[in-house]
């Protein structure tokens, strides 16, 4: 454990930074000492990213200093940032697909003889770096070739490469496995142990608080806490993020009517997913949870023929249902709403109207001859706009203008529109500010106490743990169980999803590596 | 029943950041008018300072000669919208004209017409498939088309222009109506539909939607293989159309008809507004800027401008127009050194 | 032969050297015309004009860009040249016809990486522009070199073949072991990336493009100097050859690979069909169907390239990230 005496590595001061409209960062103080790993958590729009992409390079501040061991730096480019021994590896990473790995490790810093690149010597220092990192694949192997954790390495050891003496990580767990994780943080705690300072921002409190030494909290873009791990307990950070007490979450009775769905044996893209079965009844929520990778939102989107269903049987309202395809999942009576909305969900150029009423044209066409019917859509969007508490001022604008609640309320309105007996919710607050979001999960109240049968994916526990009258925790593919009722607490289900000798198994190896050196 | 959260209250000044969000869209304003706006002022200008410009027989063969490009590229501004293009139109075109001068002069007028829409149709379709079925960008897949659709031409004709000048027929490209010439009522005419289409139809709904975000389209159920289909259909029957009244102004047709044609059908579309990277789009601003390239032609003509600096022209116009957009975003960045990052 | 990191699509045997295999061996039985030397030199020479600038259009297409304009740029590049030939002699008048080349390929560059302009539009543009000035400075006519025949050399003989050979090796070269050509790749494999990482995006595209224009006017030359006339209207519709030859020679337009092989042999295979019906008397308008064709049917049967519409289907990966839409991309 660094000792408090040791001076800051990394700092910044009142930094500020601000947007049209809004300000990002608010008179942030932040810093990191050497050998230490540090974790950032907040919510989204709580600043994370706005710090990360400055720090970069990426972003200029508004205000504010950033100090590299006590002085003062400027640096107005990546490159700059670089220079300064700062390695950031983004979620999305910055990889070059088609270049190997190594080429990817030495980018701009390629090894030369004269203006040749010396391939040899890259080679090799490339597949020191990676033995360090317990990576066994050759450096001329092609980047994309990877998988996600081998990519990740791949960004870890170009940041070695570079002798960078802060790594900062942008929610590095999200695209991996149970045991990548355990890997990861393994990783994580033994860079610091060699000296490097570890800015570690992530959402996952579990793997924060197995690996971090001090836990900052960011909210509305302001430095709310820092603390070190031992005298902070996970409640006090969530409040912390959150800013009120969460009261005690509280899911209504619900009496939930026949089995509408039933699933058996699915396998979903010939293994992502395997030998599921499940039913679904009106009136309820099932929610599926499990870590990234764990198979929840591929079968979510099996279910929706967004992927294959490879074999099993899919029974709706007890007809078989043969869904290959979104436009067969709509017609059959399934409605989603998927996570990424940005991506997967709105279309930004459109209007608020446009985004709403295009699952289910068809409905509000004027029969002769088969035009749209502006008067009518308006009108549609104006009574969902009411029962779903949107708020924007035109039907006519451009549904980028919304906040992120708004616009996940106008995806939902457009699930319902297309009069749907089953909704698959895919992190349905995801990019949400909380006062949506518990309007959003009364809406889904709503939707249920109608009849409506929900299945929820979410790697929110709370909301989970709100909604949810029986959720299936899975695990590398498979269904490992089923709680119900009482049993679904978020202890129970993440004991599931990461089993939990697993978490105590992180703790102490990071407890053994920071001490054992 | 327990508390649950107010939410049917709306506070005022939730209701201030509604209103403020939606201020002002200079930006669709300027999509939509921008391009219609300098026509009417470079109209202006010429009118003042070439007397000739304002001459009711020369403004006549300015709107004349704007329906050729034009016609073509209202087809195209649905294309582009759908976040897609055509590069075949050229070849399509002389194929289509070629078709239009034979049949009129075999079997009459209507059928000439019906004609060359059909050919433009199939050559629509052609593309459609190749993007749809096969899986083939459309850059490299018109490319492609467009080749084989030019060298057909040549096999066909034997290189040979075809010409026919019955009256009925050449009336079309070259006739008036009320003073105004024939070509453009018929370029207005295709406008209202391709508007009509746009924000009338499910189709064109779908083509906005497609052009937005086709994943997003993808998900939301969106036929968006019979859609992209029905889009080229779209670029290819307009097309026709145009084809046939070009053969009928010029009393023939050949192939080499007019090298050059789709990058001026695209250039068009894009001056008037519509972005490459699709999901909007203003028929009006294609019917602005086509006639603005008309315009600006004839003032150079006028002005007895070499022919080659009126390409040169044309083409400092397009850049000009285009590098407005990129430096007006370079000085915002500068200004806010990028967007907010979105977590 | 074991990678050594990058794509160097050598000793696999390509559908393209297969193809071009077989249709020559085609050709060759049916007209014993075909392989005689002085028609493999002819298929040499039209090969080579259309490879030269294939191969800066293949360094362009890697860094995720392309060039409309290379048709002008060569009738520009060739004019120029033609005209000074009397006043500064032959091989200075090469020189300041590459430069001019270069010159114009500097100004796309501009277009592009200053201001934002997507390459598509900007290079269609400059189309326009450098094909005007062309026809502008030759007023329309043709600017004919009496007695000079020096200035042949560019085009008699194996001097095209040679000249696309060691641009070639050169460019190969380039791509494989220098850093900028390993930056190119990189800046056409993911340009966010590549700029977060550090790459200069800006100088690399930049410098790729004033490439482009380079060999686009050295194909110029060539063509100019075959007939010994500077002809504005030179050289209509080569971007789309130049184009063409390098998607069959197997680089995908999606930008981060690059087959130098492959360009070359794709602008072979056109050169011999083109030669091979020629010699068979079939017409020369069936070049065009024929390239079409080729076109087409390469790309329908090609694994690993999927459009837009091939990609909605797959969630993307963080290894996919070939976002390449219909080919305007910007810097």
């Amino acid at each position: 454990m660094p000792e408090l005496s040791v001076p800051s590595l990394l700092e910044v001061r009142n930094l500020t930074r601000r947007f049209p409209g809004v300000v990002a960062l608010d008179d942030v103080n932040f810093d990191v000492v050497r050998g230490e790993v540090h974790a950032l958590v907040g919510e989204n729009g709580a600043g994370k990213s706005t710090l990360i992409n400055i720090l970069a390079g990426v972003l200029q501040p508004s205000e504010g200093r950033i100090l590299i061991d006590g002085a003062a730096v400027v640096f107005s480019d990546p490159p700059g940032s670089q220079s300064c021994g700062i390695s950031v590896i983004f979620q999305e990473f910055s990889l070059l697909p088609h270049l190997s790995v190594a080429e990817n490790v030495f980018v701009t810093r390629e090894p030369r003889r004269g203006p040749l690149i010396d391939w040899e010597t890259m080679n090799r220092n490339t597949a020191e770096i990676l033995h360090t990192l317990n990576l066994d694949i050759e450096p001329s192997t092609p980047v994309s070739k990877l998988s996600v954790s081998q990519q990740q390495l791949v960004e870890i050891a170009r940041a070695l490469s570079s002798k960078a003496r802060v790594i900062i990580m942008d929610e590095p767990t999200a695209a991996l496995n149970e045991r990548e994780v355990v890997r990861l943080l393994e990783i994580v705690r033994s860079l610091a142990s060699s000296g490097v300072a570890v800015i570690y921002v992530s959402h996952r409190l579990a793997e924060v608080f197995s690996v971090a030494d001090r836990v900052t909290v960011f909210r509305d873009g302001r430095h709310i806490s820092t603390s070190p791990r031992n005298a902070v307990t996970e409640q006090q950070v969530v409040a912390a993020m959150v800013g009120r007490k969460l009261a005690h979450l509280e899911r209504p009775m619900r009496t939930s009517g026949e089995i509408i769905l039933e699933a058996r044996e699915l396998t979903v893209d010939n293994g992502v997913v395997r030998n599921v079965s499940f039913s679904l009844r009106r009136g309820e929520v099932l929610g599926l949870a499990g870590l990234m990778g764990s198979g929840c939102s591929e079968l979510m989107e099996g279910l929706f023929g967004l992927r294959k269903i490879t074999s099993g049987t899919l029974t709706l309202d007890r007809e078989p249902l043969q869904a290959n395809h979104p436009r067969a999942a709509i017609r059959a009576g399934i409605g989603f709403v998927p996570e990424d909305r940005k991506t997967n969900g709105l279309f930004s150029d459109l209007a608020v109207t446009e985004n709403l009423t295009i699952g289910a044209l068809p409905r509000w066409l004027k029969s002769i001859p088969a035009f749209l019917d502006p008067a009518r859509e308006r009108q549609i969007t104006l009574e969902y706009k009411r029962q779903l508490n949107v708020r924007f001022s035109r039907p006519e604008q451009r549904i980028s203008g919304l906040s992120g609640g708004n616009q996940q309320k106008i995806i939902l309105g457009r699930a319902l529109a297309e009069n749907c007996r089953v909704l698959l919710l895919e992190e349905p607050t995801r990019g949400v500010d909380v006062g949506a979001k518990a309007e959003i999960y009364t809406l889904i109240d709503g939707l249920v106490a109608k009849g409506i049968a929900i299945l929820l994916q979410t790697s929110e526990l709370p909301e989970l743990i709100r909604l949810a009258d029986r959720c299936i925790v899975f695990v590398a593919g498979e269904a490992r169980a089923e709680l119900s009722g009482n049993e679904v607490t978020q202890e129970a289900v993440m004991e599931v999803a990461t089993g939990l000798s697993h978490r105590v198994a992180i703790r102490d190896q990071a407890l053994e590596v920071a001490n054992g050196e | 029943m327990s508390d649950r959260p107010q939410i049917l209250s709306m506070s005022s000044s939730q209701h201030e950041k509604d209103r403020r969000r939606a201020a002002i869209d200079w930006d669709l304003l300027w999509e939509k008018f921008g391009i219609a706006t300098v026509l009417i002022l470079v109209w202006i200008v010429a009118a003042l300072g070439t007397p000739r410009f304002a001459n009711l027989d020369n403004l006549s063969s300015v709107l004349r000669q704007s329906a050729f490009v034009g016609i073509s590229a209202i087809g195209m501004t649905v294309a582009i919208i759908a976040g897609t293009f055509d590069l075949s139109v050229g070849s399509a075109q002389a194929l289509s004209a070629w078709i239009a001068v034979l049949v009129a002069a075999h079997y009459g007028v209507v059928p000439a017409f019906i004609a060359a829409v059909l050919v433009g149709g199939i050559v629509g379709l052609l593309n459609g498939s190749l993007v749809v079925l096969l899986r083939i960008p459309a850059f490299i897949a018109t490319l492609g088309t467009m080749f084989l659709i030019s060298g057909l031409t040549f096999i066909f004709t034997n290189g040979q222009t075809a010409r026919f000048n019955g009256k009925d027929f050449v009336w079309w490209g070259n006739g008036q109506l009320g003073g105004i010439p024939v070509p453009f009522l018929i370029f207005l005419l295709c406008a209202l539909v391709g508007v009509v289409i746009l924000h009338r139809t499910p189709f064109g709904r779908y083509v906005f939607a497609v052009g937005s975000n086709i994943r997003a389209a993808h998900v939301a159920g969106v036929p968006i293989g019979r859609t992209v289909l029905c889009v080229f259909l779209t670029v290819g029957l307009f097309t026709g159309l145009g084809a046939a009244l070009l053969g009928s102004r010029l009393y023939s047709a050949g192939p080499g008809l007019e090298p050059g044609f789709e990058l001026n059908v695209i250039a068009t579309v894009v001056l008037g507004g519509t972005r490459l990277a699709g999901g909007r789009g203003s028929m009006l601003g294609t019917i602005a800027a086509a006639i603005l390239f008309a315009t600006l032609a004839n003032i150079l003509n006028l002005n007895h401008v070499d022919a080659f600096v009126q390409r040169v022209a044309v083409g400092l116009v397009l850049l000009l127009a285009l590098s407005v957009e990129g430096i007006r975003q370079r000085l915002f960045e500068r200004w806010n050194r990028r967007k907010p990052p979105t977590n | 032969m074991e990678s050594r990191g990058g794509r160097f699509i050598w000793f696999r045997p390509s559908p393209v050297a297969v193809t071009l295999l077989v249709v020559g061996a085609v050709f060759a039985v049916l007209t014993p015309a075909f392989l005689t030397l002085n028609n493999l030199l002819n298929v040499c020479t039209s090969a080579s004009v259309v490879a030269i600038v294939g191969l800066g259009m293949t360094l362009a297409i890697a860094s995720g860009n392309f060039d409309l304009s290379v048709g002008s740029t060569a009738a520009f590049a060739g004019c120029i040249a033609m005209s000074v030939v009397p006043q500064i002699g032959v091989l200075p008048a090469i020189a300041l016809g590459i430069a001019t080349g270069a010159l114009v390929g500097w100004v796309n560059g501009l277009i592009v990486t200053e201001l934002r302009v997507p390459a598509f539009i900007a290079t269609l543009g400059m189309l326009t522009i450098v094909r005007g000035a062309a026809l502008i400075y030759t007023r329309g006519r043709d600017i004919y070199l009496f007695g000079k025949t020096d200035y042949k050399i560019l085009s008699s003989g194996v001097t095209p073949a040679l000249l696309a050979l060691a641009i070639a090796l050169f460019f190969g070269f380039l791509l494989k072991h220098t850093r900028f050509g390993r930056h190119i790749l990189a800046t056409g494999s993911n340009l966010a990336s590549a700029r977060r990482v550090g790459v200069r995006t800006t100088y690399v595209l930049w410098s790729v493009f004033a490439i482009v224009g380079a060999t686009a006017a050295l194909s110029g030359l060539i063509l100019s100097a075959q007939v010994l006339t500077g002809n504005g209207r030179l050289a209509t519709g080569l971007e789309l050859s130049a184009i063409a030859v390098v998607v069959l020679g197997g680089t995908p337009l999606t930008g981060g690979q690059a087959s130098i092989p492959g360009t070359l042999f794709g602008s072979l295979l056109v050169a011999v069909i083109n030669n091979g019906l020629n010699l068979l008397n079939v017409s020369i308008f069936y070049q065009n169907v024929t390239l079409g064709l080729l076109l087409l049917g390469a790309l329908s049967l090609t694994s690993g390239w999927t459009s837009k519409f091939g990609r909605i289907a797959s969630k993307g990966s963080v290894a996919d990230v070939a976002k390449g839409g219909d080919g305007a991309k910007s810097a």
